[in-house]
């Protein structure tokens, strides 16, 4: 198990950031229809079926478009920033698996790029050089909005990516490992309740570390509530007020990857990532039951922006180092603790 | 696309390309979050949950003017506002367009003063006019639409009709009848 | 084995070159850049010597946490307003250049006597997988061996976190701060060009001429010039 030929790593990798650029593409659409409902509006209607093609116009117009560089920005800073986002949040997939190791076509393939040993904290990573396109983005604008923007983001990510690291904790310490794989199949396994058979999903063992990392979550993909960064009522774009044509659109679509890669991710570490019914035996229905997962992590996603008002900027780092820290804090010294009883070191 | 403009003949190549892109341009206007008077009202009730204006055609608001397609003046112009206006114009990036909304930022409406500019088109080149006091979301729906039918019909790559072309035709064709005549 | 040669090779030269790049680029923003280049690429050298763990604890507290915060800084001051580095002070220059050679002349003494002798550290690859990773060898070896260490660096963050907390309290312990709005008075101006250049402004006046009491924050505004007096002064 594990090694398997470098072309077939090649083959899953292609078919997976395939998989992610048009699901990228269609999670606009799908936060168009889904936030329209909530308004009692339709959403798009007039390209194609449904406005199925929206993604594709809106990318048409996007190339087409002047990729204007203000006077006063940096440009070399203001030409590689936005892709610092793009590519980061696309890195961060190589450690999300989706399934263990089948035969196909008399090949063992594996599904998953990479299984890192430290593939948790590899997503953590990212995270936290992705922040750099935003910071950079909005100080080579050379544009005041744009680089309150920044700032506003950069003490939000460090704040958040506390609380989403800290929050993971528990989940180490039940597992003993950082390695997502090896954290999925854990929860494949089921523990009996008294006559009930349930599945080991995390969620149930760590509930409150799991409404601390959707917390995190959130903020750390800069989506409303906590979009701050790009707060069109005080800051007009944030730190992307500057950009247009195909740069903003490397924002845009970043953030959509960040996104769909925290939905897996929240999938993959609290519910269970491909455990269902029928995943043992078919891996289409472990992909399956973690895409569907994925997508009603989105729909939350949408709800949140649909329902609440942005936070306050002092709202915002107030509940982060005075609520969720603490409380992070209290999870982890509680888990550890219930450990130690597990094995039976203390009483 | 600079480099392209204007420079290859109208084949399938170029009209295909120029029809995905005019498309693309048509189906995603994105306007500018931008509003002046009473006129503003209408449109904002235009984008919202009865008409839905905005993300039926593909449309969105965007605050900033650099993402922005289209700019909507909806409503007074007034000398004091007229080149905050022409800067946001300015900002855009192109292609871009500009709908004029209302009779006060058409032709200056009621407002024949020493304060108001009588109609935008004196500040910034106006694309469509939208005539009422205020127009009615469906007239605005109608503005759009006629917009849209001007954009589908642009010919980017594709070597324009008009003015020049009619000129090299008729080089073309009396260089032919020079040549029967000497030939 | 050679592959590992070559890719050895383009993370140092990386790591080397962007290092380089932090003391020799003009602009503080785009060193600050240059320095996360080079702790990616040192985090890269870690990964390829199966520290994984540090490598990416690498990436997410000093390029995720510290030099965002240095950015933060930097990003706020404007380059051109920068006094120029080491403009009249030689001293400074040759200072540190000897102290970084010293440094590095240690580092290398202690690097090859180590492979002359062949004195290989306690934690090997195999030491370490026995140990159970990466994550597990580290901290068995921060909390008991190191523990007295580690407790005194983590004393030392609390207090620089009790200092910054001190330094950054709004001045509530000695005289707080008037502000004072005038619509329209000329009197600051007359003020201003009659004191000459010893002129003080009254946002911010001596201690001991105003001291207000804890949690008051006053504001001044007055129309008309004549009433306008330093905050302090009985008004007439």
């Amino acid at each position: 198990m594990g090694d398997q030929p470098i072309w077939i790593t090649f083959i899953v990798t292609f078919v997976i950031m395939i998989v992610l650029l048009t699901s990228m593409a269609y999670t606009t659409w799908y936060e168009r229809k889904v936030l329209a409902r909530f308004q009692d509006r339709i959403g798009p209607t007039r390209t194609g079926p449904a406005g199925l093609l929206q993604p594709l116009a809106d990318a048409v117009k996007l190339m087409g478009k002047e990729d204007l560089i203000p006077e006063a920005a940096d440009r070399k800073v203001f030409y590689f920033a936005p892709m610092i986002t793009f590519i980061t949040a696309i890195l961060a997939a190589a450690v999300i698996p989706w399934g263990g190791t089948i035969e196909l076509f008399g090949q063992s393939v594996n599904l998953y790029p990479t299984d890192l040993n430290v593939g948790a904290l590899f997503i953590l990573a990212t995270g936290s050089i992705g922040v750099y396109g935003i910071i950079l983005g909005g100080w080579s604008s050379g544009n005041r909005y744009s680089l309150l923007g920044a700032i506003r983001s950069a003490a939000q990510v460090i704040s958040y990516e506390l609380i989403l690291g800290f929050s993971l904790v528990g989940i180490f310490i039940i597992t003993g490992t950082m390695s997502l794989k090896e954290i999925m199949f854990r929860q494949h396994e089921t523990i009996s309740f008294g006559p009930f058979e349930i599945a080991n999903w995390f969620v149930l063992s760590q509930p409150l570390a799991f409404v601390l990392f959707v917390i995190a979550a959130v903020a750390e993909t800069n989506r409303a509530p906590f979009d701050l960064p790009e707060a069109e009522s005080e800051l007009v774009a944030g730190f992307m007020t500057e950009y247009s044509a195909m740069r903003f659109a490397l924002y845009f679509l970043g953030e959509y990857i960040s996104m769909i890669i925290m939905s897996l991710f929240a999938s993959t570490l609290f519910l269970g990532g491909t455990s269902g019914p029928g995943a043992d035996t078919y891996w289409p229905l472990g992909i399956m039951w973690l895409v569907l997962k994925a997508i009603a992590f989105l729909f939350f996603y949408i709800w949140l922006r649909a329902t609440l008002p942005r936070f306050r900027f002092d709202q915002l780092m107030g509940l982060a180092w005075k609520v969720l820290l603490p409380l992070a804090i209290l999870n982890i010294a509680l888990t550890a603790f219930f450990r130690l009883i597990g094995n039976g070191q203390v009483f | 696309m600079g480099l392209i403009d204007d420079r290859f003949d109208k084949n399938i190549f170029t009209t295909s390309l120029d029809f995905l892109f005019n498309w693309g341009r048509r189906s995603s206007l994105w306007w500018l979050q931008f509003g002046l008077a009473c006129c503003a009202i209408e449109m904002i009730s235009a984008s919202m949950a009865r008409f839905d204006l905005s993300e039926r055609f593909g449309m969105l608001f965007r605050s900033s003017p650099r993402a922005a397609d289209l700019m909507i003046v909806a409503g007074t112009v007034t000398k004091k506002m007229a080149p905050i206006v022409r800067t946001l114009y300015d900002q855009m990036s192109e292609p871009k367009w500009v709908l004029s909304m209302g009779s006060c930022a058409n032709v200056g409406g009621p407002y024949d003063t020493y304060a108001v500019v009588q109609g935008v088109d004196q500040v910034v080149p106006v694309d469509v006019y939208v005539p009422g006091c205020p127009p009615t979301p469906e007239s605005l729906y109608y503005g759009i639409l006629q917009l849209q039918n001007k954009i589908i019909k642009y010919d980017t790559m594709a070597r324009k009709e008009g003015k020049g072309r009619a000129e090299d035709a008729r080089v073309a064709e009396r260089q032919m009848a020079m040549v029967g005549i000497r030939g | 084995m050679s592959w590992e040669l070559v890719f050895f090779a383009v993370f140092s030269a990386a790591m080397l070159l962007t290092g380089i790049g932090v003391v020799a680029l003009e602009n503080p923003v785009h060193s600050a850049i240059s320095l996360v280049g080079c702790f990616i690429n040192v985090a890269a050298l870690f990964v390829m010597l199966g520290a994984e763990f540090l490598g990416v604890l690498q990436i997410i507290i000093y390029t995720g946490a510290v030099l965002v915060l240095v950015l933060f800084t930097i990003m706020l001051v404007d380059p051109n307003k920068l006094p120029a580095f080491y403009v009249g002070k030689p001293m400074q220059r040759n200072v540190s250049a000897i102290v970084g050679a010293i440094l590095m002349v240690e580092l290398g003494v202690a690097i090859v006597t180590r492979v002359a002798l062949e004195q290989i550290g306690p934690h090997t690859n195999a030491m370490v997988d026995q140990m159970g990773g990466n994550v597990q060898a580290i901290g068995q070896v921060m909390l008991s061996e190191y523990a007295l260490a580690f407790e005194v660096a983590s004393l030392v963050l609390t207090v620089g976190v009790v200092g910054a907390v001190v330094v950054g309290l709004p001045n509530r312990l000695g005289a707080l701060d008037t502000v004072t709005m005038s619509l329209g008075h000329s009197r600051g101006a007359e003020d201003a060009i009659a004191a000459g250049p010893k002129f003080e402004s009254p946002m911010n006046i001596p201690a001991e001429r105003y001291v207000a009491p804890v949690g008051e924050r006053k504001v001044v505004m007055t129309k008309d010039p004549d009433k306008y007096t330093h905050p302090g002064e009985t008004s007439k």
